[in-house]
């Protein structure tokens, strides 16, 4: 065990001290902050004007949203959205722009967007021709789209059945919380998963190649422990050094976008967020299976980059072709249309990256056994990393 | 303590690079010797169980080449020997200490009595990168013995290495072959001459020659002469005998040659040197033979 951690600790060292480690990790940090804090920067213009920055537009809309958290979405508060934007005249740009927004319906953007998505309609005027009923109904209606939605797509009667069971457990009414933290992170957390994605590829992909552009493969398989325990500790190496990047990283990202945006919401629906999605999670648990997902796909992918590393003899050969595969999949469009070719290509790395992964309405059954999408990918991951690990064992150990 | 070799065989695709090569060795030195693709730096990837063979076996004391208590007892410096640039003489050996089995405080005084053996004490904190290819060489030095092997193989261990640390290293391995079994290979023929106590003569694939160095010369003894003769004369000889040395004086040209009599009326025969040997097998393509 001690010779075992001491050769880990060389490992890490080997790859700390590298100067483009050094460089990606800083590079690194900045993007993800970047991207974090993107929509904060610059201004909100109207006809040409400065109205307010990006930063004091984001306070103002997370001080309308505070003022209403704790309120339950009802057909009192419904009402009273639909009666703040029938204040806004007719416009030919847009209603945002105008002062009757700014000053009566703006607080309750955050509850019209919900509106909007479970009554589908297109326009301020479609809103106010909602009926007293409609609004009452509110939660049966949202439930009747999502139903439908189950019912349209391709699957199996058992997939459907569970995906319906499920959106039934959706906790109505829903208390509003501001949620602005949860919101920026999802929708930046897929940058952030592929920042990690290429850091792990530059960090990971000399682990075996560099020994033989290094000329040490001589020296290592020649050692007592040189076809043995350095391996698995390379292996220990790259797996625990994924994990430690994927958690900085997800840390990063968390922490930043909570400290601007606010740290509150957690236990609010995805609702809110995706308002005909069916699943009965919070933003926290969402956010925890989202960090899950990443971590997993993240370690794929270093299991890749690993097994090509030990095969390739290249470091560089090794990053370019896990840039290739982390890209290409970026630019081809599968449509749910045939399930099982979408659940596939969602087993790919970067595709397990998206948060439609756990919150669209698709089960899956697996030889009878009903999986979420993201459980499958869990699965996966893990399965296929086992799998791929062995094949990069025996290729350094056999290098010749 | 013994490590048998046993119709070793390397095929790439339909070259052969070692060709059923059988050999014991026990404790002494031994200096493997041959031209450049001869098949040395082949037949010690595969005793150090680097290259898998395509059949034959090696074995120490019984235990095959795949096993680790054989790589334990195993030291190799390869002809391209690597380092890690960022790394320090000592971190470096720290390293090659912790492949090797040895714990951490055994590794530390190790790592501080071998830096000091081969002379790179006062440099043992500096990264690699900024040293000279014989410090380089002498760090390889250092990490082969590290754990105290009991094989060990050098793969021209002293390319690289100035005359001084050249004679340096040799005493030092002389010593280490009193317990050890040490392979060296090396273009240097009077490295082995000095060394080794058998000498393996190497040529495409084979081991055509073994024994001490007595035994070696035994082919050539009393064939190998030294001749002053005129242009003409030197440019005859040139073309019809394997030439060891030629030099040119004021009015004549001095010959060393290989012949199995007298080749010119001049000549002297002469002792047989391992230059001789070597250059007498391996200049075989470029002389036109006795």
């Amino acid at each position: 065990m001690n010779s075992y951690s001491e050769l880990v600790k060389f490992e890490y060292r080997k790859i700390l001290r590298k100067r483009s480690t050094i460089i990606t990790l800083l590079l690194a940090v900045l993007l993800t902050v970047f991207s974090c804090l993107g929509p904060l920067m610059g201004n909100r213009y109207s006809n040409g004007e400065v109205l307010e920055s990006n930063y004091d537009d984001m306070r103002k809309d997370r001080q309308y949203s505070r003022s209403l958290s704790g309120r339950e979405i009802n057909s009192k508060l419904l009402a009273e959205t639909i009666e703040a934007y029938s204040h806004i005249p007719p416009t030919d740009g847009k209603y945002s722009d105008t002062e009757e927004y700014q000053q009566y319906a703006r607080p309750y953007s955050e509850i019209y967007y919900s509106l909007r998505k479970v009554y589908a309609t297109k326009n301020l005027e479609e809103i106010q021709l909602l009926s007293d009923e409609d609004i009452r109904n509110f939660y049966i209606i949202r439930q009747n789209v999502v139903e439908k939605n189950i019912e349209d797509t391709a699957m199996s009667p058992r997939e459907k059945a569970n995906s319906l069971n499920l959106s039934r457990d959706v906790k109505t009414p829903f208390i509003f919380s501001y949620t602005g933290g949860y919101t920026r992170l999802f929708s930046q957390m897929y940058t952030t998963a592929l920042i990690i994605c290429f850091v792990c590829s530059i960090c990971i992909a000399p682990i075996f190649a560099s020994e033989y552009t290094d000329h040490m493969d001589s020296l290592i398989l020649s050692s007592k422990y040189g076809k043995n325990k350095v391996i698995y500790a390379k292996l220990f190496t790259g797996i625990s050094l994924s994990v430690l990047l994927s958690t900085v990283f997800l840390v990063i990202s968390y922490i930043t976008a909570m400290i601007f945006f606010g740290w509150e919401g957690s236990s609010s629906p995805i609702q809110f967020y995706f308002p005909l999605s069916s699943v009965p999670y919070t933003m926290g648990q969402v956010a925890l299976l989202y960090f899950l997902l990443i971590l997993l796909g993240n370690i794929l992918s270093t299991s890749l980059t690993m097994l090509f590393s030990a095969k390739l003899k290249s470091p560089f050969m090794v990053i370019v072709i896990m840039t290739v595969i982390t890209i290409l999949p970026m630019f081809v469009n599968i449509s749910d249309d045939v399930l099982w070719i979408y659940h596939i290509s969602r087993l790919i790395p970067v595709n397990m990256f998206y948060l439609t992964n756990i919150t669209r309405e698709f089960s899956i059954d697996l030889f009878g056994l009903i999986l979420q999408p993201y459980e499958l990918i869990f699965a996966f991951a893990v399965a296929a990393s086992v799998v791929l690990m062995p094949f990069a064992y025996k290729n350094f150990k056999n290098h010749n | 303590m013994e490590l048998i070799i046993d119709r070793l065989t390397k095929h790439y695709n339909n070259k052969i690079v070692a060709d059923r090569i059988s050999l014991t060795l026990r404790e002494g030195v031994y200096g493997l010797l041959g031209a450049n693709g001869s098949g040395k730096t082949t037949l010690m990837r595969m005793i150090c169980g680097i290259l898998k063979p395509t059949s034959g076996v090696v074995k120490f004391n019984g235990i095959d080449v795949s096993e680790e208590e054989y790589r334990d007892s195993l030291g190799y410096l390869p002809q391209d020997f690597g380092y890690y640039p960022e790394f320090s003489a000592y971190d470096f050996l720290l390293y090659m200490a912790s492949l090797k089995g040895l714990t951490k405080v055994r590794a530390k005084d190790k790592a501080n009595e071998l830096l000091e053996l081969v002379g790179l004490s006062d440099v043992a904190k500096k990264k690699i990168k900024t040293f000279s290819g014989g410090m380089k060489q002498r760090l390889g030095i250092a990490q082969s013995m590290l754990n105290n092997p009991k094989i060990l193989i050098l793969d021209e261990p002293t390319g690289g290495l100035d005359p001084k640390e050249r004679i340096r290293f040799r005493n030092l391995i002389s010593r280490l072959g009193k317990d050890k079994i040490v392979l060296l290979s090396t273009h240097i023929v009077s490295d082995v001459e000095y060394i080794a106590s058998t000498i393996l003569l190497m040529k495409d694939g084979q081991i055509i020659h073994q024994g001490s160095l007595e035994d070696i010369l035994s082919p050539i003894d009393g064939k190998v002469f030294e001749c002053f003769v005129d242009s003409h004369k030197a440019a005859d000889l040139i073309a019809a005998y394997p030439i060891i040395n030629i030099r040119e004086e004021s009015d004549k040209t001095y010959l060393r040659l290989v012949s199995d009599k007298s080749p010119c009326e001049t000549a002297v025969v002469v002792p047989a040197q391992l230059e001789d040997l070597y250059l007498y097998y391996f200049n075989e393509g470029e002389n036109k033979g006795e």
